[in-house]
């Protein structure tokens, strides 16, 4: 049967109660935006599937509560994931400072490989912002994480940052495969130049053994 | 051998063939056929012929073109499985092995099963078939019986002995399938040991004979859960084939194994397996005999002569078999039953209640003319049976429903009259605001810094971005506060002063003396008070003059405007406080009440000395009103307050109010008394309690202008602080304050009347000081100076906060030393130094930690309560106030659970149907006490997983094998939301009103874990659509989320009675 996608992620909102995680989800995959959410209790997930690089990736979105309390029962879904959101809101110093927290419980919970990214919500609120951008960088730097900074209300970088998490999740994968199964490795695979990239020599060296 | 040189071309890889169970009149029969023979494949030509002009693999003669296939009939195998004493399984994660050992240590090939996961099916055993037995039993090729088999596939090991081919089964449950019916076969006459198919511990999946029976626990011992296959266990296990056939029947077999001794298609094997199949025809002989007991080692009997008689033999034996088969399978149907049952038992007993309640004539539930017919003549309603009964099958009738939910949930007592409920209801209410007090005070605090930390934060932004200096704007703010208070410190000053003066003057009236220094010394500092009060105002306009001006420069530099903030929050301050302001007033005059009443009984005396705090209280009464930021000062009316009005320009924050009280405090504390309730705290009391009736007169005059006192609100908010210490504190200590109904919170000084009933002697005339009773607490280090009579002049207590005189430890942030106020009479510097300095927090009730802890949660709680709802009209913002309030209450109750999200969802219907805080409150409360186990601080989410399990087991297996299938699944965690919120969010609210009267009804009436139940409803509704689409763990759970608001509830509610009246008659039934 031929399958609506080629790839299949799974993807991870994890951050304080209230940083906005399902109104990005839900600006992500409705392209919507809805002042009126409740908030998360439990788990819930949403589904998008988008072109990358010509592959049908489907996303698979995880949607958690943000509470501590429930990070026991999030902490279930960490396995399995690829790839990881962590979010703060920038009008909220509190919810900043957790992001450390998070990544530790990332660290203890998820796969090592995980992908992750740290998104700052809330970036239309200017009036009441209270973490600037750079604070927010810095924190990325020191964790060797992506960021950027995010609004679900005027839809800015949301797309942004998925599609990112998604070309990171899809390249890792795909030097998986090349160093698993080199000589099955198909050609025309779009290398990210951010990415660290075994030379093609070896690739090459390692066909030859064969 | 001709089959090793053809064989050997790929000695290691497995041939693939059928392997199927023939169940004849020999015997269970093992066939396995290489499938190049099945489907009439020819290799190709390049045998050598030249092998031999005959093959003598097969009794037959073959020509050259079919020694191939000669070939492969050779390899086929056919075991007799009596002559198969052992069958040896080999698992491993590649696939299974079997192999059969006879008895005379022959290795029968082993049969290698493989690991595809499909449902294979052996009906050969269930369809007891048999056949007539022709003298070429054994012919190569299919003898027409039914059967199916699996690809099983014959591996040619090279042993010593030659070529000993070997069956190997493919991936799956093709062993264990084999295995099984295997064993079916061979009853009745012989069985395998160890037994394959037993039971063992909980949770075996019953009844389904499709080869999903649990194996022997030691085909999966290997540490696996029940719902891992077992298939996936590698080791090694031994079955004996054990026949129990009595001696006839075994005679009859032997004659019939004799014949099948002879033929000769046995002899293929004898080329085959390494041992002669002779040899197998005494062992097939021996084979038949059981170890335990039993005719043994027949000798072989001439087959021969046996014909006739074996033919009627065969008949008679095959039919009799079939009976015993029938029998045993009929018996073993029953006791799987049985264990079912034992397991329902067990493990679901528990879940429900063993007698089943009728639900006759329970149409409508519990219509208001049942309930009205119900309750006497003093509203008490005593047959609880029969309501939770009406309420079970038929919920409560909406109009009722605010009648009837107190009782459901536990908070009325049957059988209690309306008077009784209303005086509960009132104590429910007094203690409802005495603890919101509590909070409150911490929540200013709390509010507090929560600006000061947006400021710094905004600080450090505007900082890190290079702007003006941020300082500016924190010490802005600071110097705002700070010459808020210092106002108000100044006012206060004052009027102790006044007060002083007035108390001495009257003394020295009522004595015939004359003080006029005091006067005169009234009148300075009247006047310095007065300038004294200006000033902090012109500091404080040129700070907010500084303060615009930067912002206005940060406007040009499109910076933040810092300035508002702190208006902004000044005035959420303000209306906060105002709030508290008006319980304290509430509470202010309850107390007095209370006190003057216990006073007045004691003695019976006035003091003089209460007019002039009744002047000065009346300043209190007159602030409270409903409308919180009224700033504009009025006309004061006496003279001592015309310096307040400038003061009134500014209302001061609550931690001004704080400070001040603090100041005041210290006064008081000369005065205080631990654990109050002393005479003298009752004369302190009596004096104002005094005033305030004096004050009934003027109330009128006094109790206008809003806000003409900010030192006086202050300081009954501190007064109300420190009684609700005094009660935190003492639980004994809440006589004065529980015995005035706090329900009548209007904040106008009639009720003040109401309560004033009594008048109070002063117990010792002396204390023109107007010393706050102060019911101080133990922890109070402050308190510790209890001297009543502060001679002169502590001016401190304005007799306003007597009647409420709970030392408050509270740390304020933003408040000056108190040095600046100190007690014209004694000083304690002792206790003022205890007393915070503004900045620090010290112990007592407020400690930091309390107001940390308590910060953390009001900003869950707000953050939360900010979202709940927000689709439903009902949650206004004034509703959602009322919200938050019970969530801080029970909260500051509960400081050590803490909020957690969800609580608001069940609070709100609860709001909803109530109408009214404290009431909703009370049932959140009762509500919470089962609920709480379901949070992530308590177990009972994994115990609900674990009985759901338990019950789809039992109640729909196909179900549950579904959810086998996917592992995931048995997290249950698409049930997690259900629980944690009583299905509030699975069903629009009038629904949620239903379902909930049904869990608390089911509690007496079925079953304490109806929300099983329910679940258990939810997945049966939609078990097509889940087991139609195959769903899994996502996809359960994406299902679910969408279907939210959607379930037609009363089918499911009533499928969830159908369901605890099922597992009560499966109980019930033996």
């Amino acid at each position: 049967m031929a399958k609506t996608y080629d790839y299949l992620f799974k993807l991870l909102l994890i951050g304080d109660s209230g940083v906005g995680k399902t109104s990005i989800l839900f600006r992500f995959s409705e392209d919507a935006f809805n002042i009126s959410f409740i908030s998360t209790i439990g788990i819930d997930f949403k589904i998008r599937t988008i072109d990358l690089d010509g592959k049908k990736v489907k996303l698979q979105i995880w949607d958690t509560a943000g509470q501590e309390r429930f990070r026991t029962i999030t902490t279930a879904y960490y396995r399995g994931s690829m790839g990881i959101m962590l979010v703060y809101d920038v009008t909220n110093e509190k919810s900043f400072e957790n992001i450390k927290n998070w990544i530790r419980n990332i660290e203890e919970n998820a796969s090592a490989d995980v992908e992750k990214m740290i998104l700052g919500n809330k970036c239309d609120l200017d009036s009441k912002r209270q973490v600037s951008k750079e604070r927010g960088e810095q924190l990325a730097i020191e964790y060797q994480i992506k960021f950027v900074e995010t609004s679900a209300k005027d839809s800015l970088n949301v797309e942004t940052a998925f599609f990112t998490l998604a070309r990171d999740i899809k390249a890792k994968m795909e030097k998986k495969q090349e160093a698993s199964n080199p000589q099955a490795r198909s050609g025309g695979h779009q290398l990210k130049a951010n990415e660290q990239q075994r030379k093609p020599a070896s690739w090459l060296s390692r066909c030859s053994l064969l | 051998m001709a089959i090793s040189t053809s064989a050997d071309k790929d000695v290691e890889e497995p041939m693939p063939g059928y392997l199927s169970l023939h169940q004849t009149a020999a015997g269970l029969i093992i066939k396995w056929t290489p499938n190049q023979l099945m489907n009439g494949y020819t290799e190709s030509e390049g045998v050598d012929k030249s092998a031999g002009p005959l093959c003598t693999v097969y009794r037959r003669a073959c020509f050259g073109p079919l020694c191939v296939d000669c070939v492969y009939w050779a390899m086929s195998l056919q075991v007799l499985v009596w002559e198969v004493v052992y069958v040896h399984v080999h698992r491993s994660p590649g696939g299974d092995a079997l192999i059969l050992v006879g008895q005379d240590g022959v290795q029968r090939p082993p049969v290698h099963f493989p690991k595809v996961h499909h449902k294979s099916s052996w009906p050969v055993v269930a369809s007891v078939q048999w056949q007539q037995l022709p003298t070429d039993i054994l012919k190569p090729g299919f003898s027409g019986g039914n059967c199916c088999g699996q690809d099983a596939v014959i591996r040619h090991c090279v042993g010593q002995d030659g070529v000993r081919p070997s069956i190997h089964f493919p991936k799956g449950g093709h062993l264990l399938s084999f295995l099984s019916n295997l064993e079916t076969g061979l009853l009745p006459h012989g069985q395998l040991d160890p037994p394959l198919w037993s039971q063992r511990g909980t949770g075996k999946v019953f009844g389904r004979g499709k080869g999903r029976r649990r194996p022997m626990p030691s085909l999966c011992e290997s540490g696996e859960t029940e719902e891992t296959d077992c298939d996936e266990v590698a080791g090694d296990y031994v079955f004996r084939i054990v026949n129990n056939a009595i001696a006839d029947r075994e005679a009859m077999r032997h004659s019939l194994l004799e014949r099948a001794v002879s033929s000769p298609p046995r002899t293929p094997r004898r080329t085959l397996a390494s041992t002669s199949t002779t040899s197998s025809d005494s062992s097939t002989m021996s084979v038949d005999c059981p170890p335990s007991a039993g005719v043994n080692g027949h000798p072989p009997m001439n087959p021969a002569a046996h014909l006739p008689v074996e033919q009627s033999a065969s008949i008679e034996l095959v039919c009799s078999t079939m009976r015993r088969q029938i029998i045993s399978r009929a018996f073993y149907g029953w006791l799987a039953y049985c264990r079912h049952l034992s397991t329902v038992r067990t493990h679901l007993s528990g879940l429900v209640q063993p007698n089943i309640v009728p639900d006759d004539d329970t149409e409508g539930g519990l219509t208001e003319e049942r309930w009205r017919a119900m309750s006497d003549e003093h509203g008490a309603v005593c047959d609880k049976d029969e309501v939770y009964r009406l309420v079970y099958y038929g919920g409560v009738q909406h109009d009722i429903r605010r009648e009837v939910w107190p009782y459901l949930l536990g908070y009325y007592e049957f059988g209690s009259t309306a008077a009784a409920r209303a005086e509960q209801d009132a104590a429910c209410r007094r203690q409802y605001e005495t603890t919101m007090s509590e909070w409150l005070c911490v929540e200013a605090i709390v509010k507090q810094r929560d600006r000061e930390q947006t400021a710094a934060s905004i600080a450090r932004l505007n900082e890190a971005q290079g702007k003006l200096k941020p300082v500016e704007n924190v010490s802005c703010e600071y110097e705002t506060t700070m010459s808020e208070w210092l106002c108000v410190e100044a006012i206060v000053k004052q009027r102790d002063r006044e007060q002083t003066a007035a108390s001495i003057a009257r003394l020295n009236e009522a004595q015939g003396k004359l003080k006029p220094v005091e006067n005169v010394s009234c009148e300075y500092e009247t006047t310095m008070s007065e300038w004294l009060c200006v000033e902090p105002i012109v500091k404080q306009r040129d700070r907010e003059q500084t303060a615009a001006s930067i912002a206005r420069l940060n406007e040009a530099q499109g910076k933040l405007k810092p300035v508002e903030n702190v208006s902004c929050e000044y005035e959420t301050t303000m209306s906060e406080w105002l709030c508290v302001e008006a319980i304290v007033k509430q509470r202010d005059r309850e107390q007095t009440a209370a006190s003057i009443a216990r006073l007045n009984e004691a003695q019976g005396k006035l003091k003089p000395v209460e007019n002039v705090s009744c002047e000065v209280f009346e300043d209190d009464l007159s602030v409270i009103s409903d409308n919180p930021p009224v700033v504009s000062p009025e006309p004061s009316e006496t003279e001592k307050r015309p310096e307040n009005k400038p003061v009134l320009s500014r209302a001061p924050s609550i931690e001004d109010v704080e400070n001040i009280e603090l100041d005041t405090e210290e006064k008081e504390k000369d005065d205080s008394i631990v654990n109050g309730e002393t005479e003298k705290g009752d004369s302190r009391e009596s004096v104002d309690i005094d005033s305030l009736k004096d004050l009934n007169e003027e109330n009128e005059i006094h109790i206008k202008s809003p806000i003409q006192n900010p030192d006086l609100r202050r300081e009954s908010i501190a007064e109300i602080k420190r009684l609700a210490e005094g009660i935190v504190q003492k639980g004994d200590g809440r006589g004065p304050l529980c015995s005035v109904d706090s329900g009548n919170i209007n904040f106008n000084g009639n009720d003040l009347r109401s309560s004033l009933d009594e008048s109070l002697p002063p117990p010792t005339p002396h204390q023109h000081q107007q010393h706050s009773v102060i019911v101080t607490n133990p922890s109070v280090d402050l308190a510790a100076s209890g001297s009543p009579a502060s001679g002169s002049g502590t001016a401190n207590v304005s007799p306003a906060r007597s009647p409420l005189g709970v030392v408050r430890e509270e740390s304020h942030s933003a408040g000056a030393s108190f040095d600046t106020l100190e007690p014209s009479g004694e000083n304690k510097p002792d206790n003022r130094s205890n007393c915070v300095s503004p900045a620090s927090s010290n112990g007592g009730v407020y400690s930091n930690e309390l107001v940390e802890s308590f910060a953390l949660n009001l900003h869950r709680i707000e953050k939360d309560v900010q979202r709940c709802d927000r689709n439903y009209p009902f949650f206004t913002d004034e509703n959602l106030d009322k919200l938050r309030n019970i969530m801080c209450t029970y909260v500051w109750d509960n400081l050590e659970m803490g909020y957690m999200q969800g609580m608001c969802d069940l609070a709100a219907p609860l709001l909803v149907m109530m109408q009214e805080e404290a009431a909703a409150h009370a049932l959140f409360h009762r509500l919470m006490l089962r609920a709480k186990d379901n949070f992530p601080s308590g177990q009972a989410m994994d115990a609900h997983f674990a009985d759901m399990r338990s019950l789809i087991q039992i109640l729909d297996c196909e179900l549950y094998e579904l959810m086998h299938a996917h592992g995931d699944y048995t997290h249950f965690y698409f049930c997690y939301r259900w629980f944690l919120l009583d299905f509030k969010r699975e069903l629009l609210y009038k629904d949620v009103f239903a379902a909930w009267e049904l869990i608390w009804a089911a509690r007496q009436v079925s079953s304490e874990h109806m929300v099983l139940f329910m679940a258990l409803a939810l997945l049966e509704t939609y078990r097509d659509v889940i087991l139609a689409n195959a769903m899994d763990f996502t996809d359960i759970i994406k299902f679910f989320n969408e279907m939210a608001e959607r379930h037609d509830a009363t089918s499911v509610l009533a499928l969830a009675r159908d369901l605890v009246l099922q597992v009560q008659t499966l109980i019930e039934n033996k």
